[in-house]
This record gives structure tokens, C-alpha cells and sequence, in this order.
């Protein structure tokens, strides 16, 4: 092997990675070249000190290259093996380009970080999807126009997700785009041109054209039938404070005899706890469409749940507002060796009685207590509402 | 600096006419110093952003690839020489002050 073909096996194998027909197009030159030269009568050796080493010019064209094909196909793959390429290289001349290697870091994270977004919105929205559609197989109650409603909202969060994760792809893909033109300066140390024939080199897709079209249908189909269903009002209501026309009041009495603890858990309604001149211990429930009551009466305790029919789908990991429905607890008045154990999430907890020992725990709501001295047993919670303490006399309700 | 320079050089030779490899490396080595510098890597951007046409010819027996600049490559050369203007007054101007402080 002379050292013209020594030369000409250095380069192509130092190109082995490199993408396209690069290799062969290089190659071709460097052939043509060196042809060229031989045919003027340079020697071998003058014409190898002439073109340089064959790793210098194959690292060149190298980054030229994979630069020049991020730009075209942006993308995660794409733009961390070019900057593994271009810091690489770098580092070898950090002193000459150190600045714009700094500047470059800027778009290059934030791309990565937005194709990142874009992978979890992406993966979120068949997740979200299935875990609606699993809320509406353990739910078969529900009447037709809410299974409806619920495939409605299926469909809107799944192509919402969908077009927030196209959305994520597409700044991902300019931050890519800015990254490139910094590391064309930083590799030519020339002005970088942004050449829209770099663009137009990009044809549309029909394939992801046909695509956008049937999210953009799905998710008005969706919202057509989670408005039918009238999922949106009840959200609304909900964070309205306003009660639904359909609420129901649901009015049940308990013997009080043996009695020693009662627990109430809701998700959006307030509980007021008074006493009143009767033998019973009653609950009085404004029941709104989308819950339902659970109760529980075990020998000495009693327990209320207010817990999610379905209709409103998600209610029970939102914390949406303080409750607009009512619970009303009422104990007999001579009623006071009992412990009260009290969860709500959005709601608002009222106390007019004096019993053995007071818990609350709420998320949103208030709590106010009214005692005759200002004291009382046990422990009170609220994680983003005030707690009150009356010192007033309650008046038993007749 | 040098680079700005060579791609200013490159495109005004292709002005005088269409070239191929071995005769442009010529050309700009009349001029300018290229022996650690490759014009493979110019040529190949220039190709991308649109500045210059090839074609291939048949030349004894082989293909040989000639370098034709586009209308969008000599609006580039205008603009690099329009900046080189300006950089000749710059140039004229520290050069006269040296020459009067002496």
C-alpha cells in the first residue's frame, strides 16, 4: 500500500460514522484532488503535506455534517449526539470558542428538557385515558349520558395531553434548530448563515398532516359529548360554591344509645355538628348529583362517607373548592361522652356542641369551634384554612 | 478572521467562472496560505445554503465535479465584500495613525 492509499483507507475508515453519503462524498473529493495533483506532477509526499492530515479532515466534515443533519431532522437523539460530537471537539479547542460553547449549553438543555416534557405528556395521555375508562367499568351505575360524558372527557384530556406534547415537540424542535446555528459559529468561526434551503430541503408529512386532523376531531368530538353529559356545569357548580338543582336532602336517624364515636369523611361538603332536643342522633345530607353517603353503624360507632359516584370524574384527587353542600350532624343534648372524628377535603367544619374529644382534619376549609370556657379535647388540623376557637355559650337548636 | 476571509475568496473566484477541486485550491493558495485548512468543509456548506450549483463532468476516463455559484451566492459574496469594505477603512485608519506616530 503507498501512501496515497494509505491516506485515501485512513480517511474512510476515520469516516465510518459518518451519516448519508458523506463518506463517498469526501471521498470523491479528496480522490478527484489528489488525481488532479498527480496529473500536474506533484509527488505523492508534496500532495499529502498539501491536504493535511486525514483525521482533521474527517472530524471537519464530520461535525459539518451531523450539524447540518440536525437542523434538518431535529430531534433527542439527533441533538445529543451532535453535541456529544461538537463539546467533544470542544474541548480541544475550548480556548478559541469558549464562550459560545457556554451560550450553546443554554438552548441545548432546554430543548432536551422540553422533548422530556413531551415524552410525559405524550406517555400521560393514554395513562389518563385508561385510568378514566377503569373509573367507568367499576362504575356501571351510572345512567347512559353520563358514560357519554365520561368517554367525552376521555377523549378531550387525551387529545389535550397529546397536542401539549406536539406543542413541547415543536419548541424542542427550534431550541434543536438554535443550538445548531451556535455550533455552526462555534465549529466554522464564521458568520452561521440560517439558510431556509435548509428548510424547504424538509418536506410535510401527510401521514402527521392526517394525524393533527383526527386529534383535532377527536377532541371536538369529545367536548360535544362531555358538554351533553353535563360534566363541565357540575365542575362548575362545584367551584362555584353554588348548590345543583338536583341536590337531594337525605335525613337519617341512629339510636344514641352505646354510642361513642362518630366519624364523618367528605369530599366537598361542609359538617356542622350541633345539638338539639331530641333522643336521636340525626343527619341531615344535602346530597349533591356526583356523591354518594356510605354509612356505617358498628354497635358503638357510627361512620359517614361521602364518597364519589363517578359522575364527576377526578373528584376525589381535586381539592376544587369549600363545599357547597351540606352535612348536619345533631346530638341529643345530653349527649357528651362522644369522640368526633372528622375528615373533609374542600369542606368547611362547624362545631356547636360540647362532646369528649373534637379531631378535624380539613384541606381548604375552616374550622370554627364553639365552647362555653374555650377549651377543648383533641386535635384540630387544617392545612389551608383557619382554625377558630369560640368562647361562647352554643344554644341547643329546638 | 482567515476563514472569513477564505469564504470571501472562494465565492469571488467562483464569480470569475465555474471551477472544479484541485483548480480552486489552486487559485486560493495563490493567495492565501491554506495548507492546514480543508475547502472541502466551504464547499459542502456553501452546497447546503444554496450559494453554489454542482455538476459532474467526464474528464480522462472519471468524473470530475465542478463548482458553479448561484444568484443567492453572489448576493452572499456582495454582502461579505460590503463588510470587508468597511473593515478596509477600519484597517486604513489604524494603520495611518500608526504611521503618523512615527
Amino acid at each position: 500500500m503507498n501512501d496515497i492509499e494509505n491516506f485515501i483507507h485512513e480517511l474512510e475508515s476515520a469516516l465510518s460514522k459518518a451519516p448519508g453519503k458523506v463518506t463517498e462524498d469526501v471521498l470523491e473529493y479528496y480522490k478527484e484532488y489528489i488525481d488532479d495533483a498527480q496529473k500536474e506532477g506533484f509527488s505523492d509526499n508534496e500532495i499529502l503535506l498539501k491536504i493535511g492530515s486525514p483525521y482533521k479532515i474527517a472530524n471537519a466534515a464530520l461535525t459539518e455534517a451531523i450539524i447540518q443533519s440536525t437542523n434538518i431532522h431535529p430531534g433527542p437523539v439527533n441533538l445529543i449526539k451532535t453535541s456529544r460530537k461538537v463539546y467533544g471537539r470542544g474541548i480541544t479547542r475550548a480556548a478559541k470558542s469558549m464562550s459560545l460553547g457556554l451560550v450553546s449549553i443554554v438552548p441545548m438543555l432546554l430543548a432536551l428538557l422540553f422533548y422530556i416534557s413531551s415524552a410525559v405528556f405524550g406517555m400521560a395521555a393514554p395513562v389518563i385515558a385508561a385510568f378514566l375508562a377503569y373509573s367507568i367499568v367499576i362504575n356501571p351505575s351510572l345512567v347512559v349520558s353520563d358514560i357519554l360524558g365520561q368517554a367525552g372527557l376521555i377523549l378531550t384530556i387525551f387529545t389535550i395531553c397529546l397536542f401539549i406534547a406536539w406543542a413541547f415537540w415543536k419548541c424542542a424542535n427550534g431550541l434543536t434548530k438554535a443550538t445548531m446555528y451556535i455550533f455552526k459559529k462555534m465549529v466554522n468561526k464564521t458568520k452561521a448563515e440560517n439558510s431556509d434551503t435548509d428548510q424547504s430541503a424538509k418536506k410535510k408529512r401527510p401521514a402527521l398532516k392526517a394525524l393533527g386532523i383526527t386529534l383535532a376531531a377527536l377532541l371536538i368530538i369529545g367536548l360535544i359529548l362531555s358538554s351533553m353529559s353535563g360534566i363541565f356545569p357540575r365542575y362548575f357548580a362545584l367551584w362555584n360554591s353554588q348548590k345543583p338543582d338536583s341536590t337531594i336532602i337525605i335525613d337519617k336517624s341512629f339510636p344514641s344509645s352505646g354510642l361513642t364515636k362518630i366519624s364523618i369523611n367528605t369530599l366537598n361538603s361542609n359538617i356542622e355538628v350541633v345539638s338539639y332536643e331530641g333522643n336521636a342522633v340525626e343527619i341531615v345530607y344535602e346530597q349533591p348529583p356526583y356523591f354518594k353517603l356510605d354509612l356505617e353503624n358498628n354497635n358503638n360507632a357510627l361512620l359517614l362517607q361521602e364518597t364519589s359516584n363517578g359522575r364527576l370524574p377526578l373528584i376525589d384527587y381535586f381539592s376544587i373548592h369549600e363545599g357547597m353542600t351540606k352535612m348536619t350532624l345533631k346530638l341529643p343534648g345530653n349527649m357528651k361522652g362522644i369522640d368526633l372524628y372528622l375528615v373533609t377535603k374542600g369542606g368547611d367544619v362547624e362545631i356547636r356542641t360540647s362532646v369528649r374529644s373534637i379531631n378535624v382534619d380539613t384541606y381548604n376549609g375552616d374550622i370554627t369551634i364553639h365552647t362555653p370556657d374555650g377549651k377543648y379535647n383533641g386535635k384540630l388540623k387544617s392545612a389551608n384554612g383557619k382554625v377558630n376557637i369560640i368562647s361562647d355559650n352554643p344554644e341547643a337548636i329546638k | 478572521m482567515k476563514r472569513g476571509i477564505l469564504d470571501g475568496l472562494v465565492l469571488s473566484i467562483l464569480k470569475k467562472g465555474e471551477t472544479y477541486g484541485y483548480e480552486l485550491t489552486e487559485e486560493v493558495s495563490k493567495v492565501l496560505d491554506i495548507a492546514d485548512m480543508t475547502l472541502y468543509p466551504i464547499l459542502r456548506r456553501f452546497e447546503a445554503q444554496g450559494y453554489l450549483s454542482t455538476y459532474s463532468v467526464e474528464y480522462s476516463g472519471r468524473l470530475r465535479k465542478y463548482y458553479k455559484i448561484t444568484d443567492a451566492g453572489l448576493k452572499h459574496l456582495d454582502k461579505i465584500s460590503k463588510e470587508f469594505l468597511e473593515l478596509r477603512d477600519i484597517i486604513d485608519m489604524v494603520v495611518k495613525e500608526r504611521d503618523h506616530n512615527e
